[in-house]
């Protein structure tokens, strides 16, 4: 009997999560507020964003044997920080500031990968009135960037 | 194919590379590149002014001289630089364009270049001269080994290697030397920056012209010492920097194995924020300071820590540009060097680049941030401002005019003595020196340095006591040209003077109207050929009735602006 374990995520109901989707030489950022599979699922669906997105690239793309690769950060810093109206300005401003890291240290990603990296996830907009105090979230950015770079892109 | 040996006139090709299109003030910055490739410390920038036109006049420059402390240049190095297309070694982070630098720079200026260079460890000075009037088909540069063969004194004196060059025989016409000094005295602290501000060893530039030394001080355009790092609208000053992007740095694809590039971008309040009624006289000078405009605005661009661009709205590769038009109130830094200079397509003069595509795209969506929030300053700055309104009389005008002078306009028909001329502008100084003194408190200031190293001529001027019931005093000097006192006791001050916000444009108006009664005087006094003590009894008839009606006019029409 052949068989293969895939992977396990871990996650409460409710969570503020940034993950990475990836396909080929492409890389999805996004984030979401519960347990990330609900938005994979979403993403995966008949018309999802993600599916589409990647239509609209390659049709064959999803014929042929590309794995799809998901990654998830729970962001405990924003769970803590932030109380539960905020926590979505959080995310999207994290989301925003790790989509301009993935487009300006083009050639750090690009080698990390060994390959060119292109991210195909729509930037966020600007979330109004949300303030990040002493850059933590910029920091946070930072942090999952380097880490999702070290030590799971490879 | 036949090869021809063609003969170049060497008199065209100098016209030709003197009509390049340099403005005095970018051709000494050149000068000045070269000093600093040649590791001066000291560098003095000096104008020969003629002292029988005043400072703001055009052709009033005798000779250009650059002078500095760097590593000098041999007899043959000089004749080289001397040379159009020569061959030249640039180090690796030259700061050189075409090969032309100093003949292009210097002929641009003048008809005459002389160099006076000495290196270390030779005790002799070498000094060489190109002269457009001794040159025909051929280009000739003349050497010797004997200062004193081409210049009076010594410049370099006791230092042990330095190069002077000295513009001469300039050509006519030629801008005022006080624009090219303010050019300068602007632009130098920002184009040296790094150089001026390093710690160990930084660089020294100072301006000299009559009796005066202007040190040019290093000017970070994004005033970064004293801003806040962040900008949150809730306690937003109205007058404080917000330095929101710290040294970001952006890889270039096209350059895999290069240091990513740095950017820096810093949010000003609006400009009129430097007369709001609401701040100290401090607070307004720090607003006052930041020079806040549309041609400040955008990014400096810096190659090998020189500027090559000044306010750039960069190109966004789609035919717009990544800061838009009305955004007065953003700047930021891009910093390179050498290395970057294939990817972002730095052309031959080093002065021009573009960004690629995913360099602008990556700059576009890191702005995101910085021109939203310059947006919600501008509004809050201008909410702001309308509880207040208190400003400097006559001074949006100075800033708005500091270039501007009187012309006569039968210069070219009437003959003109200048013998008689220089006697009656004394003459005039002398007046104006005594209403000075007078008004001492006044119009103390006359070329008051407004704003930085800027001198702002103060050509309207606003009193409580002037001598007369005139409604406006001329007066003349060097350093302003023509001025116009007018008289705040008059009622038709208190009428429509007052009615105008002082930087509205109806005021600036007015005030044009005035100031130029006062260029019109200065001019009938000091060129018209006709018995002097006739001509001032009827300016004096002039002023005397014209105020008098003036002043009728108000009595009928008081209630005018109710």
């Amino acid at each position: 009997m052949t068989y293969k374990f895939i992977g396990k995520v871990n996650s409460v109901l409710k969570e503020p999560v940034i993950y990475f989707v990836t396909i080929k030489d492409f890389l999805y950022i996004g984030e979401t507020e519960s347990h990330p599979v609900i938005r994979w699922g979403s993403h995966l669906a008949l018309h999802g964003t993600l599916l589409e997105k990647i239509r609209r690239i390659d049709r064959n793309l999803l014929l042929e044997d590309n794995e799809i690769e998901f990654y998830a950060f729970e962001c405990t810093y924003i769970k803590n920080t932030f109380n539960r109206l905020r926590i979505d300005y959080a995310l999207k401003y994290t989301e925003f500031q790790l989509h301009l890291l993935f487009k300006t240290r083009v050639n750090t990603v690009n080698k990390k990968f060994g390959r060119e990296i292109k991210v195909i996830s729509d930037t966020p907009n600007k979330p109004k009135f949300f303030k990040d105090s002493g850059g933590e979230c910029e920091k946070l950015a930072v942090c999952i960037f380097d880490d999702f770079l070290n030590n799971y892109s490879l | 194919m036949d090869k021809q040996t063609v003969n170049l006139n060497a008199l065209r090709i100098v016209e030709a590379i003197s009509r390049i299109g340099y403005k005095p003030s970018a051709a000494i910055m050149d000068i000045v590149d070269n000093s600093v490739m040649a590791k001066a410390k000291n560098i003095a920038i000096e104008f020969d002014i003629d002292e029988n036109i005043a400072i703001n006049r055009k052709n009033n420059v005798i000779t250009y001289r650059i002078s500095d402390d760097g590593i000098g240049m041999s007899k043959e190095a000089i004749v080289n630089a001397l040379t159009p297309g020569s061959d030249n070694n640039y180090s690796e982070n030259s700061l050189s364009k075409y090969g032309m630098g100093l003949k292009s720079a210097g002929f641009s200026l003048g008809e005459k270049i002389c160099v006076l260079s000495k290196v270390q460890d030779v005790d002799t000075s070498v000094v060489a001269y190109v002269d457009v009037s001794t040159m025909d088909e051929n280009y000739y540069v003349h050497t010797s080994d004997k200062y004193n063969d081409l210049f009076e004194n010594d410049i370099l004196g006791d230092l042990k290697s330095g190069t002077a060059i000295e513009i001469r025989n300039v050509h006519v016409p030629h801008e005022a030397a006080m624009t090219t000094i303010n050019v300068l005295a602007e632009k130098l602290g920002v184009t040296y920056y790094g150089f001026l501000s390093s710690e160990n060893d930084p660089l020294n530039i100072t301006i000299k012209y009559h009796d005066k030394h202007i040190k040019v001080e290093p000017h970070d355009m994004l005033f970064k010492e004293n801003a806040k790092s962040e900008y949150h609208a809730d306690d937003y000053d109205y007058k404080t920097v917000c330095h929101t992007l710290k040294d970001y740095e952006i890889e270039l694809e096209d350059a895999p194995d290069a240091e990513p590039i740095k950017v820096n971008v810093a949010l000003f309040p609006r400009d009129l924020m430097k007369n709001y009624g609401g701040f100290t006289k401090e607070e307004k000078k720090l607003v006052a300071s930041y020079k806040i405009s549309s041609k400040n605005k955008g990014f400096y661009v810096y190659r090998n820590g020189r500027l090559i661009r000044w306010g750039d709205t960069l190109s966004d590769g789609k035919g717009g540009t990544l800061i838009p038009r009305d955004a007065y109130n953003i700047r930021g830094t891009i910093e390179f060097e050498t290395q970057h200079d294939d990817a972002l397509h730095v052309d031959v003069s080093k002065q021009r680049f573009d960004l690629p595509a995913q360099v602008s795209e990556a700059l576009k969506e890191v702005l995101t941030y910085p021109l939203e929030h310059a947006k919600e300053i501008m509004k809050s700055c201008t909410e702001k401002y309308t509880d207040f309104e208190s400003l400097i009389e006559g001074d949006s005008f100075n800033e708005t005019n500091s270039e501007l002078y009187e012309e006569d306009s039968m210069e070219y028909f009437e003959p003109s003595d200048q013998i008689a001329e220089k006697v009656k502008i004394d003459k005039l100084k002398e007046e104006t020196k005594k209403l000075q003194d007078e008004l001492a408190e006044e119009l103390k200031g006359a070329d008051e340095i407004l704003i930085d190293e800027k001198v702002v001529p103060k050509k309207i001027r606003y009193s409580e006591k002037l001598p007369s019931d005139h409604l406006w005093k001329t007066g003349y000097d060097s350093d302003t040209g023509v001025f116009v006192v007018i008289n705040k006791l008059h009622p038709y001050y208190d009428l429509v003077f007052k009615q105008y916000n002082e930087s509205s444009p109806e005021r600036q108006s007015l005030e044009a109207i005035f100031w130029s009664i006062a260029a019109a005087e200065k001019i009938i006094r000091t060129k018209m050929d006709v018995e002097e003590q006739v001509l001032l009894q009827v300016l004096e008839r002039f002023k005397s009735d014209f105020s008098y009606n003036i002043n009728h006019w108000v009595r009928q029409n008081f209630n005018l602006f109710d």
